[in-house]
């Protein structure tokens, strides 16, 4: 959604533009606050940081203007600042969090580059892997492994049956065993 | 593979790489969608009048709350939990004392406790219905001993029971009735299980015939066989109404059922054909109404569909089964020992209750309804509420 488009919804419906706004970038949204807060916040934190977010862009962003461009970056930009301040509020009452740095990066002098380079090509097959799955496959594991969502909540995001989301999800595992076995990647 | 393993990798992953495989996908249920934007329209209003009133919306905690809330627990309670206490502690020690009172000095541990003498015991096909009996009567009984002048201490007891304590002492005055006194245990006065008549035994025998190879009926019709995970078929389908994308096929190598025909001659040996366990091998669809749909480009357009559940289809391919299956496992711990119960019946039509173990302890009763087949007399399984 451009910012133009925005603009015009909004002068033609408030309450459209914000639901318009809210579909189409929600699940992005949550994905950022949830990277950056899942290991230090619980699930409710993650929910009132994602409605921090959209409360600000509704609240902030300038309608008058008519900027061309997608929304995207300005949205990323606010969530990630938005859920590095809730990290830090939550992180305050959990002091086995280590601090994260939005920009800031260096490389202490024990890193061992090499390993984590490997890793990080691990978790680019990883991911390519995952995807390859198809759907709903790809989106079972990721719910499940990152989102850590049960399998009925993940049924009714798929409108499918428990039962066939654990079976699915068993399989799919299976499959993406094998696909990693066979480029001699052992989990 | 690693679970774990699985979570470490994905939570340690880039955030760009998840934001990329998760991007244009749903991530938030429903009801998480619309608690956060409700969530956000609220704090949005907040953020408005705050702004209104002193010209700047500084983050506003939609939680914010000022005021003192009293609160003012009824004193009532109070006293309400004292006289609880007080009924609780006096009905203690009052229902000690009547019980001691009753008691009476004897303690429970100055009474034997024997078996007696008798067992009855039903046989019931496999199964065996033993009623033991146990007595605590302790009877003081008077015999009269005549003792033959010479021959003293042979006695004549006029009971067959088991002497303990024998306190007699025979004098060896000729012709001499001497009073002994025994104390004998006697036996117990046996409940037996009641009789079973030969037509019931007959039922029970099919009952439990029928009823051992349920759990193997319910597995055959769910698809859950072995099976050789390394054999399948990998079938394009599509989807009409959900998104569930196409399913594995697997090759059953279970030898009792890798056939259709042996899947239909078991199913007609054991369930009537209205019954919810029958399915009709016969019947083949070209198109799914259920599940999974196979397109019609697949090559493979036969198939057999046997549950409406879920997604258990059996395919033959090349004159090899496979199967496919929606839901996971049939978690049967194995019937109890108790025999199985008839609780009515008349000429083509009885209704028999087994129970089986669940969490090693537990017992389930089960309801089976047998019909006999017109056509071959036999009896089969027309319903049942397991639970």
């Amino acid at each position: 959604m451009t910012g133009t488009e925005y603009s015009k919804l909004f002068r033609r419906s408030e309450d459209a533009a914000y639901r318009a706004l809210f579909d189409e970038y929600g699940d992005y949204v949550y994905t950022i606050v949830y990277n950056k807060l899942h290991s230090s916040g619980s699930r409710e934190d993650i929910e009132e940081c994602v409605s921090d977010v959209f409360a600000k862009i509704f609240f902030n962003y300038d309608t008058s203007s008519e900027h061309e461009g997608d929304l995207k970056g300005y949205i990323s930009t606010v969530a990630k600042r938005t859920a590095i301040d809730a990290f830090r509020r939550t992180a305050s009452y959990n002091s086995n969090v280590t601090e994260i740095d939005d920009e800031a990066f260096s490389i202490s002098s024990d890193t061992d580059i090499e390993a984590d380079s490997d890793e990080s090509e691990v978790h680019s097959i990883l991911m390519r892997e995952i995807s390859s799955l198809g759907e709903p496959d790809s989106t079972i594991i990721i719910q499940k492994y990152y989102f850590d969502r049960n399998s009925s909540e993940i049924a009714d995001m798929l409108s499918m049956k428990a039962s066939a989301v654990r079976m699915r999800c068993r399989r799919a595992m299976s499959r993406l065993e094998e696909k990693l076995t066979s480029i001699g990647i052992t989990l | 593979m690693n679970e774990k393993k699985m979570y470490d990798l994905l939570n340690n992953s880039k955030e760009s790489n998840i934001e990329r495989l998760t991007e244009g996908k749903k991530v938030m249920t429903d009801a998480e969608r619309e608690r956060i934007f409700a969530m956000s329209k609220n704090k949005l209003n907040n953020m408005k009048r705050m702004a209104a009133n002193n010209g700047s919306a500084e983050y506003v905690n939609s939680d914010y709350v000022n005021g003192v809330e009293n609160y003012n627990k009824p004193i009532i309670m109070k006293f309400a939990g004292m006289a609880a206490a007080a009924v609780l502690l006096i009905g203690g020690i009052g229902g000690g004392a009547l019980m001691a009172h009753r008691m009476n000095g004897n303690r429970p541990g100055d009474v034997d406790l024997l078996p007696a003498a008798t067992n009855a015991a039903t046989s019931a096909s496999s199964y065996t219905t033993a009623a033991n009996t146990y007595t605590t009567a302790v009877n003081t009984v008077t015999t009269i001993t005549e003792v033959d002048g010479t021959a003293a201490g042979e006695q004549k007891h006029s009971t067959e029971s088991s002497v303990q304590n024998n306190t007699s002492e025979a004098e060896t005055a000729p012709k001499t009735s001497v009073k002994t006194t025994e104390a004998v245990i006697e036996p117990a006065k046996t409940t037996a299980a009641p009789a079973v008549s030969a037509e019931d035994q007959e039922l029970i025998d099919v009952a439990t015939r029928l009823t051992d190879d349920y759990p193997t009926l319910f597995r055959v019709k769910h698809g859950w066989l072995t099976y050789d995970e390394n054999d399948y078929l990998s079938l394009e389908s599509q989807v009409i109404s959900s998104p569930v994308g196409g399913l594995p096929y697997y090759r059953v190598t279970d030898e009792r059922f890798n056939t259709i025909e042996k899947i239909r001659t078991y199913m007609a040996s054991h369930c009537t054909t209205d019954s919810s366990l029958y399915m009709d091998v016969d019947k083949i669809d070209d198109i799914d109404t259920v599940g999974e749909l196979i397109t019609e480009n697949t090559e493979y357009k036969n198939y057999y569909r046997v549950s409406d559940d879920y997604y258990t289809l059996y395919f033959i391919k090349d004159g090899k089964l496979y199967v496919t299956w929606g839901q996971l496992g049939f978690n049967f711990e194995g019937w109890c020992d108790q025999p199985v119960e008839i609780i009515s019946k008349s000429d083509n039509e009885f209704v028999a209750k087994r129970g089986h173990y669940s969490m090693e302890y537990v017992i389930y009763y089960d309801t089976f309804t047998f019909r006999k087949d017109p056509a071959t007399g036999n009896w089969l399984i027309a319903s049942q509420s397991f639970m």
